[in-house]
């Protein structure tokens, strides 16, 4: 099968040992390019990721979060003869095959951001109800801090074209990073579509996930962030 | 009660020269004004404790000690956060350093392997 030259796979890690391999060798099945960006894992995640063809770059110690792993890879990524670029989660919760509606529908809308949502009909599997009340609660309150009428703005599945690749500049570090991707959207007008995608909540990946007391964190950084500027 | 007075002097004006003493730009220099006036204010409280009640009474508080709590909590509460601005600031910055180390290392090594590749070949067509 010939594979996708155009787009690249932009994969941050950590401690992801028990999946990546498998993570990695599936989406070079339709991809020539995937990046992971093993953020100072304390596990074999480096190991396991070099035993494929993807792309690996290191943090040698971690840089503070998914954010920062993001930025990481972006740059990167920007050597590369590509034209879009892709957010995916190491933990195997994100498919492929939504990867590729977005990468039609960018193409064909000639927007410069497709953002996945689990909130325009296809429901997610498994989805512990305490994270749906307050990814909910979390759409309502970045929606009004940015202006924008997003129904799931927490989504690690995200495509972007080169323009939002050279500007984006993640500053935050940590999961607080995807608000801020919100805000820059809205800050600097790029054309936004979202689109229904599936995700697959494992045992393995609702361990992984972010904790009801971290949205404190989230909430307390943006109203900050809302200050200081 | 006079020796508390010494010692409470004493311990103000120590802290006060602490954060003085170091050099900064204009938010530093405006900081060690609102210090050098805190340790006047302070050591008049703790000399004349009287003339407390009576800045509290004038600002509508029933006591002395009740203002100085007041406003305690209040440099505390900037304090908090002040250090939690300063402390994201510092997490942002060593954030690009490892990501610029990190893209640093990886080019070495890309470069590194392709002339170990190169060399490799030329052993080859020997």
């Amino acid at each position: 099968m010939n594979k996708i030259k155009d787009t690249v796979i932009i994969i941050p890690a950590y401690n992801e040992e028990k999946v990546i391999e498998g993570v990695l060798e599936d989406t070079l099945k339709v991809f020539q390019y995937v990046i992971v960006v093993n953020d100072g894992s304390q596990d074999g995640t480096s190991t396991e990721a070099q035993k494929t063809k993807a792309i690996v770059i290191d943090h040698f110690m971690n840089a503070g979060g998914q954010g920062g792993a993001l930025q990481t890879g972006i740059e990167y990524a920007l050597s590369l003869p590509v034209k879009y670029f892709v957010t995916f989660d190491a933990d195997g919760q994100h498919q492929i095959k939504d990867v590729l509606k977005m990468r039609d529908e960018i193409v064909k809308g000639n927007y410069d951001i497709v953002i996945g949502s689990r909130f325009l009909g296809v429901e997610a599997k498994n989805m512990p109800r305490s994270k749906k009340v307050l990814l909910k609660m979390a759409v309502r309150f970045s929606n009004l801090t940015s202006g924008l009428k997003l129904t799931d703005t927490h989504n690690g599945l995200r495509m972007f074209n080169r323009e939002v690749a050279s500007t984006i500049d993640i500053e935050e570090v940590g999961y607080q990073h995807a608000s801020e991707i919100t805000e820059k959207i809205a800050k600097n007008k790029w054309r936004y579509k979202e689109i229904p995608i599936e995700i697959i909540y494992s045992e393995y990946s609702k361990n992984k996930g972010q904790s009801l007391l971290n949205a404190v964190n989230i909430g307390s950084d943006i109203l900050i962030d809302k200050v200081i500027k | 009660m006079i020796v508390a007075q010494i010692a409470l002097v004493l311990a103000v004006v120590g802290l006060g020269l602490y954060f003085l003493g170091r050099n900064g730009n204009k938010q530093a220099a405006l900081k060690k004004m609102l210090i050098f006036v805190f340790i006047i204010i302070a050591i008049i409280f703790i000399i004349k404790p009287d003339l407390a009640d009576v800045v509290a009474h004038s600002v509508g508080i029933g006591r002395g000690a009740d203002m100085i709590f007041y406003a305690t909590t209040l440099v505390l509460a900037f304090s908090l956060v002040n250090n939690s601005i300063i402390r994201k600031a510092e997490e942002k910055n060593q954030s690009k350093l490892i990501r610029k180390v990190s893209l640093l290392q990886k080019e070495i090594k890309e470069l590194s392997d392709k002339v170990s590749k190169s060399k490799l070949t030329k052993k080859e067509e020997e």
